[in-house]
């Protein structure tokens, strides 16, 4: 309020200035800068509200909360879903790997594995670094609220000072930026963001890792090159199966581990007790040992898988296991083609067993034929004794789980590894064979011969293999697979909440820019539409106004506020007021204003020497007083004298200057000489006409000076125009000037709506709209020019008649030529004549002389008009 | 040279104004030889102001404890010199980090068994990556304006104190002085504002182990740092913008003149 009412003071101050100084456009100022404020009073009101209503200062505090809580959230969760793809990229791949193929080819394999191209490794990182996105931009958004609150009471200073008249264009484009920041912002982002629940499944990477080194040996100590899976326990429980083969390694994290069990061919070995407590000097037999794994950051610990069992190797695959053993002694055999032959010596008395799991059997041996000495012969006795070979049947189950599991994980991950090294990883349809258990027993005894001897020192015992058992069969089972597989399941929920609060941020942001590209639009159209708009508004406001007493009596005709008469008339005038407060205030007001006339019109006439005689006088009168206070008191007469001594010289520059701005002009003191007649008059007053004239010229003005010096005399010698009722001449050029002079104030109303809106327009177009004859538009042609330096620059523009003092003449004379050039165009050569002889062109070829001649004469008349002088 | 020639078109204009107005004086056209000298003086004028409101400025900076040395044209020029230098600082911290990352992806995803923590890297900087990415554009661009500034601040001053003198062209005299110093303040302060920020960011060293460890952890805390700079300096440069509209819109607009009262 109180800015609004220096405002006022100041305006009102402005235009007491103005109408006591009675410069001209005094009722369009006051309307223009009221109108200006009204319109600015509004624009201050509606931030104010909005401010106030919509964004108070609490909601910075809101929308700070509100995106300190957003950015939290999704650290916490950018932070977890790094956490989940280091250890899904850990556990879910790398430990994948090594569980399926150990350290086989495994460099190869990784060295090709494409970045980014894991179906859930993929995904991940890129919700990981659209949610660390996320939080930046949360993050932006709160330092910009936070600067925002610090800006607040800035605006809340500059949004009055859109009441101030002229103060408002400075501030008014800051109050629209401050207003986005501090206002705008904290109400977009005061709105409440949702939270994002974390994925319910994490887990994490280990940190350190440690490898297995497998030997896998056969009952008879040979190496398997077959799959063979081994199970381990980590101490939370965890079931690891890698697929091992001889001389596999395989990384795991480090930690404890327990052998569960080995399995070949459908059959499980389970470790026993004993190899995980194993006592001194107490047999146990351990398909893995050391049962008990302790692996350390980057050690290798070496692990011997002992099976129990033989095995029965087929071309794709191993077709079964047995075991073969007489009297606690393994038998010999051999495997070939998908077949093992068990070598069984005759004995009597003592029986080979052999125990399978695969196919059928046969036996080779002629009984009765084989010479057991005393002239008998060995006769072989095979049958079933209902045992089965070492190890229980492999849950059939877990098997079916792992394999799901792999496929799911070799799915999720082949298409990032390269082509060539996929089929070492890729499973194939395969059923469970079907395979028997059995155990023979195979005895021999003595009998009588049956036919020609045959030298044959065994009974080969032919064990059938039924593939198979592979790689698509033994599938290893990462314990992480099924953490994977629910965190692929979550991904896309995670994803969508990730991407709606992203969305709603993103929104927010949208807002922000909306709002503020509005209001910093609304401030750019107000800076640069304000003028145009207020002076429109104030046209119509002065014209239709009767709601202000003000600005009705100012549309009057009467002019009440100017002073007419002088000061002794106003004072005696005054004195006839009957009541003596009134005859006291008026008297006041009228010496108020002469005096301040007075001095501004003094200011105006000789300011610079007036200024000077002040300050010469103000100058020496300060030396006086420091040269009396320097004689009064003898301390610091150095400093005073110092100051006398300056204030001395200034009054002395003072007063030199004063008298070189006093000093007559070069042509007052030429003229004052009596010499005005002389050569250096005549040159100043060339140049006064010379100079402007060569810089029209330059700036590429037609100049018609000297032909339309005498266009009227020579309208009123030859043409007749005035004097006479209207001639064929003036009958056939007036309508086409008017028409020009039509055109002209159309394209100025149109380049400049506001002279168009002045009074004085409507003057002019009063004027041309009665003007019929050539000296009545001249007269009209006037009052345009005559409607200030824009518009006479304007139509300089539009005609390239130079705006110089004498543009009326030149107007004039241009406005008739371009119609006598119409009809010059049009063949009719009468309007050649009359333009020739505007320009004084010679119509018939003259001998030099005459030439030189007509050049002199055109000479002289300039020189003539140059000078002042009748031509 | 520039500042040579700015002077030079200074001393021209006030010549040529003050002799324009002598050959006016002495043809009798006082009116006119007055508006000459006035618009000499105004030229004057016009260099006294703008070295005002940059020592006011820089007063208050220094109240403040904002650091900005801008007390006159002199210091201002220099300023945005060193302010170009603090911005390709801040430019080349953010590039160094990026190449930094990008080599660490690339050695992993190169090394047989880290190949897969290559995605995993990329994930956990992808915003601070792209964050410094958009950084170091504005600051390299800030650093190029700067430097423009920097030589044609003379110019600049010069041409729009004395365009700022004749009526005619005012507002383009108006448009320039402003653009200078709205553009000078605002530079100067972000550049303060990003070299406070520039202490506390270490670019990481390829000898270091921990550096090799903890790269997104620096990588993100240089993206907040420089980020966070960045929305001060676009506030900052902003605000500067909008000062600079309005002190255009006050010079183009308010003029005082004692001689056509």
């Amino acid at each position: 309020m109180l800015l609004l009412g220096l405002s006022l003071a100041a305006l009102a101050a402005e235009l007491a200035v103005l109408f006591t100084l009675q410069r001209s456009g005094a009722r369009e100022l006051l309307s223009r800068e009221v109108s200006e404020l009204v319109l600015s009073t509004g624009l201050f009101l509606t931030f104010l509200i909005f401010a106030s209503y919509y964004a108070p200062p609490g909601a910075i505090e809101t929308a700070r909360e509100n995106l300190a809580e957003a950015g939290d959230a999704l650290n916490l969760i950018h932070r977890k879903l790094v956490g989940l793809s280091l250890g899904t990229t850990a556990l879910g791949v790398i430990l994948s790997f090594y569980l399926a193929r150990g350290s086989y080819k495994l460099p190869e394999i990784l060295q090709t594995y494409a970045v980014n191209l894991d179906r859930l490794v993929g995904p991940l990182s890129s919700i990981a670094s659209l949610v660390g996105l996320a939080a930046a931009l949360a993050r932006h958004f709160l330092l910009l609220v936070e600067l925002g609150g610090k800006l607040r009471p800035y605006l809340e200073a500059l949004l009055p000072t859109l009441l101030i008249h002229k103060v408002r264009r400075f501030t008014a484009p800051l109050i629209a930026l401050l207003f986005t920041v501090s206002v705008i912002t904290p109400y977009a982002l005061s709105l409440r963001l949702p939270h994002v629940e974390a994925p319910l499944h994490f887990i994490e990477a280990p940190e350190k890792w440690g490898f297995a080194h497998f030997k896998v040996y056969d009952r008879s100590g040979g190496v398997v090159s077959a799959p063979v899976l081994v199970a381990l326990k980590d101490i939370s429980g965890r079931l690891y199966i890698a697929r091992v083969s001889h001389e596999y390694t395989v990384a795991l994290p480090a930690g404890n581990y327990t052998a569960a069990w080995a399995a070949a061919y459908f059959t499980r070995f389970d470790v026993p007790g004993c190899c995980l407590d194993p006592k001194p000097y107490a047999y146990c037999s351990c398909p893995v040992w050391p049962a008990r794994l302790h692996l350390d950051n980057y050690s290798v610990v070496n692990v011997q898988v002992s099976l129990p069992v033989n095995l029965i190797y087929c071309e794709e695959g191993v077709g079964g296991i047995f075991t073969a053993q007489r009297g606690g002694a393994p038998l010999p055999f051999s495997s070939v083609n998908c077949r093992a032959a068990v070598y069984v010596e005759p004995r009597e008395g003592e029986p080979a067993f052999i125990a399978v799991k695969g196919g059928g059997y046969g036996v080779i041996f002629p009984s009765g034929r084989v010479p057991a000495g005393n002239g008998t012969c060995w006769y072989v006795n095979v049958s079933r004794t209902g045992g089965k070979p070492p190890g229980v049947e492999i849950d059939h189950d877990l098997l079916g789980r792992a394999r799901r599991g792999y496929i799911f994980w070799w799915n999720s991950v082949k298409d990032a590894v390269a082509e060539h090294l996929r089929s070492l990883f890729e499973v194939r349809n395969s059923n469970t064979p079907n395979y028997m258990e059995y155990e023979l027993m195979v005895s021999f005894y003595k009998g009588a011969c049956a036919g020609q001897p045959v030298q044959v020192p065994f009974a080969e015992v032919l064990i059938q293999g039924v593939c198979c058992w592979n790689d698509s069969h033994a599938v290893p089972l990462n314990p992480f697979w099924e953490q994977t597989h629910l965190i692929a399941d979550s991904l896309p929920l995670l994803a969508g909440d990730i991407i709606r609060l992203f969305s709603l941020l993103y929104n927010s942001a949208l807002l922000v820019v909306y709002w503020a590209s509005g209001v910093l639009l609304a401030a750019g159209l107000y800076m640069g539409t304000l003028p145009y708009t207020a002076k429109a508004l104030a046209e119509r406001l002065t014209r239709g106004a009767r709601l202000i007493p003000l600005l009705s009596l100012k549309a009057g005709e009467q002019q009440l506020w100017k002073p007419r008469r002088s000061l002794r008339d106003e004072i005696e005038d005054a004195l006839w007021e009957r009541s003596t407060i009134k005859r006291l205030a008026r008297m006041l007001y009228i010496l108020a204003s002469h005096a301040l006339r007075g001095t501004v019109s003094a200011l105006r006439s000789k300011p610079v020497p007036l200024a000077l005689r002040t300050f010469e006088v103000a100058s020496a009168s300060a030396a006086r007083r420091y040269q009396r206070e320097k004689a009064a008191a003898p301390d610091g007469w150095r400093r005073r004298y110092r100051l006398a001594k300056l204030a001395r010289e200034s009054s002395r520059v003072a007063k030199i200057l004063y008298n070189v701005s006093t000093w007559p002009s070069g042509e007052h003191a030429l003229r004052t000489a009596s010499i005005a007649a002389g050569t250096l008059g005549t040159l100043a007053r060339l140049a006064r006409v010379i100079i402007p004239e060569i810089y029209y010229r330059a700036r590429g003005y037609k100049v018609l000076l000297p032909y339309s010096l005498g266009y009227k005399q020579l309208e009123e010698n030859f043409l007749a125009p005035r004097r006479s009722a209207m001639t064929n001449y003036e009958r056939r050029v007036a309508p086409l000037v008017h028409k020009y002079l039509q055109e002209l104030s159309d394209e100025v109303a149109k380049r400049a709506p506001w002279v168009a809106a002045s009074a004085e327009w409507r003057e002019f177009k009063e004027a041309l709209q009665k003007a019929k004859r050539l000296h009545e538009l001249d007269a009209a042609a006037e009052l345009l020019l005559g409607m200030g330096e824009d518009v006479r620059r304007l139509v300089a523009r539009i005609t390239k008649v130079a705006p110089s003092p004498w543009m009326e003449r030149d107007f004039a004379l241009y406005l008739r030529l371009r119609a006598l050039e119409e009809f010059e165009r049009k063949g009719e050569t009468w309007a050649t004549f009359y333009k020739n002889m505007f320009l004084h062109e010679l119509l018939l070829p003259l001998d030099w002389r005459a030439r030189l001649q007509h050049k002199l004469w055109k000479l002289r008349r300039w020189h003539k008009w140059y000078l002042g002088e009748p031509i | 040279m520039l500042e040579v020639v700015s002077w030079a078109m200074l001393g021209l204009a006030t010549g040529f104004h003050a002799a324009y107005g002598v050959l006016k004086w002495s043809l009798g056209m006082r009116r006119e030889a007055l508006y000459e000298w006035e618009k000499a003086v105004s030229v004057l004028v016009y260099l006294l102001v703008v070295h005002l409101i940059l020592w006011v400025s820089s007063e208050i900076s220094t109240a403040l404890g904002l650091g900005i040395s801008v007390s006159n044209p002199f210091s201002a020029a220099e300023s945005l010199r060193q302010a170009a230098g603090v911005f390709w600082n801040a430019s080349r911290v953010a590039v160094d980090t990026i190449m930094f990352v990008s080599v660490e992806r690339a050695v992993l995803a190169a090394a047989p068994l880290t190949t897969p923590l290559s995605g995993v890297l990329g994930g956990a900087t992808g915003w601070s990556v792209t964050e410094l990415g958009i950084v170091s554009i504005f600051y390299m661009h800030l650093s190029f304006a700067s430097d423009v500034i920097s030589r044609v601040s003379w110019p600049l001053l010069s041409l729009g104190a004395t365009l700022t003198a004749i009526p005619s062209l005012r507002k383009a005299g108006a448009t320039l002085l402003a653009a200078y110093l709205s553009s000078t303040l605002s530079l100067v302060y972000s550049s303060n504002v990003v070299a406070q920020a520039l202490r506390s960011i270490r670019v990481p060293s390829s000898t270091s182990v921990m550096d090799w460890i903890k790269v997104a952890e620096i990588a993100g805390s240089n993206a907040v740092a420089l980020g966070n700079a960045a929305t001060h300096t676009a506030v900052a440069l902003a605000l500067g913008a909008a000062a600079g509209v309005g002190l255009a819109a006050l010079f183009g607009s308010i003029y005082i003149s004692l001689t056509r009262v």
